[in-house]
């Protein structure tokens, strides 16, 4: 069904070419019309029910080799000084092969993240992102809580889990629908930090949240 | 699966093979800009949607060409779209077409309240993704560009963890053989001052498609067409 623009009549200013007794007609007519032609835009809009056709998108497709397409910087102090909350170097996955921050120029220090790429030979392939906290704790904690709570539910692909990590750490763990790709991430003081990996599955993500 | 048969030479031709479950993608992003705005607009035109008939119609298949105004967090994983996509009638015999929005935290999406639309193709609409504070986002559609825009969402907007800022993006998809000449016009994304301002470049982000590629118009214009030479560095409608 294809909307019929009602507001037409309107834009061909029929106030300029009525005459005195058509134009008394058209001022109680007019708001009519666009009330009218409101409700009619909407009723065009059904709803199409369950969503069984997502698009499935993966958004960009990840690069691996640079996760932010960030500027790459040399040493973690150097990564550390450009972003404006707490960073801490990983641990447990050796030295980085690469790190990057959000490229400098245009962007704000508050509002950059730093990443760093691991090749490891446990886990292949691991990406580390750090970025501040932009909500609160509990708002974070929320969040996570009414995702893992949407599994399963219409409109939904893949799923969300709430683990416990170092002994008290609530952390969230995605995973494919296809339970072929997982990351997890959880929050440190003013930090979220993300781990993902183009071969990493849930159980390997919550070895690597208990220790990064 | 599905197959296309390319002619490069009048004596050969390559078979290239269409998968009907992998996305094929063309991602546009505001030129130089940082991930740290508040949302994106877009003027879009599909300009043709041929489905690829070998590709099941759903729910055993999936929408086979979708086009979105899209936000993506700083953190490269997280994101936030909404658009329209079509996909095949359960009896394969007419194109379905929805509107949609959609967000991905990590791995997981979320999606829901399609609308269903009518065959918009060669039709210019509008689509706004927007963050409405904290990491809610919300999402418009306005299929006739009279300035009422639909909001297609529930009433609390979508939450996308930690996401409250990214990056200005558009996007074209398709899967298997399907044919998506696309047409973007009037970029614009709403600065960290809530102000609203034209891409000042279309930049190549991301192009997963063996076919599809983005041509430049001009700073805030992009087609999504087959390959010539125009899409290449050197060239005025390079995306980049």
């Amino acid at each position: 069904m294809r909307y019929t623009p009602l507001t037409q009549t309107i834009f061909l200013d029929p106030l300029t070419i009525a005459g005195d007794g058509m134009r008394m007609r058209l001022v109680w007519v007019l708001p009519l019309v666009l009330l009218f032609a409101c409700a009619s835009k909407t009723s065009q809009l059904r709803d199409a029910g369950p969503d069984q056709t997502s698009s499935g998108s993966q958004s960009v497709p990840a690069n691996w080799d640079n996760p932010i397409d960030g500027d790459p910087v040399n040493s973690f102090d150097d990564g550390r000084s450009d972003v404006g909350f707490s960073a801490r170097q990983p641990q447990n996955l050796g030295d980085p092969k690469s790190i990057f921050v959000t490229r400098l120029s245009g962007s704000q220090r508050q509002d950059r993240v730093l990443a760093f790429v691991f090749d490891t030979a446990s886990y292949g392939r691991v990406v580390v992102i750090e970025e501040p906290l932009r909500i609160t704790a509990a708002e974070w904690l929320k969040s996570i809580q009414a995702n893992a709570a949407s599994n399963g539910s219409s409109g939904t692909s893949g799923r969300a889990d709430v683990v416990t990590i170092k002994g008290g750490v609530q952390a969230e763990i995605t995973t494919s629908g296809d339970l072929a790709h997982s990351d997890i991430r959880w929050i440190e003081g003013t930090m979220q930090i993300l781990v993902r990996g183009p071969t990493l599955n849930h159980d390997e993500c919550l070895e690597l949240g208990n220790k990064v | 699966m599905s197959l296309l048969f390319v002619t490069l030479a009048p004596d050969k031709a390559v078979a290239v093979e269409y998968d009907c479950t992998t996305e094929e993608q063309v991602f546009a992003q505001a030129l130089n800009q940082q991930p740290q705005d508040q949302g994106v607009f877009v003027q879009n035109m599909v300009r043709d949607t041929a489905l690829d008939s070998n590709c099941l119609p759903p729910p055993t298949g999936h929408s086979l060409r979708w086009s979105t105004a899209h936000m993506r967090a700083p953190n490269s994983a997280d994101w936030a779209e909404v658009g329209w996509k079509s996909y095949w009638s359960p009896q394969q015999t007419s194109h379905v077409f929805d509107f949609f929005w959609e967000t991905g935290e990590g791995y997981l999406q979320t999606g829901g309240a399609e609308l269903a639309a009518d065959n918009y193709v060669n039709t210019w609409m509008y689509f706004k993704v927007l963050n409405v504070g904290s990491d809610v986002w919300k999402f418009y559609i306005d299929y006739n560009r009279d300035g009422q825009y639909e909001y297609i969402q529930p009433p609390n907007g979508a939450r996308v963890t930690n996401m409250t800022l990214g990056w200005p993006q558009s996007e074209t998809g398709r899967r298997g053989a399907t044919v998506y000449y696309d047409h973007f016009s009037q970029l614009k994304y709403k600065s960290p001052a809530g102000v609203w301002y034209y891409w000042s470049g279309v930049f190549d982000r991301a192009d997963t498609d063996y076919d599809y590629h983005c041509h430049k118009d001009a700073s805030t214009e992009y087609e999504v067409h087959t390959p010539n030479t125009d899409h290449l560095p050197g060239s005025p409608n390079y995306c980049g």
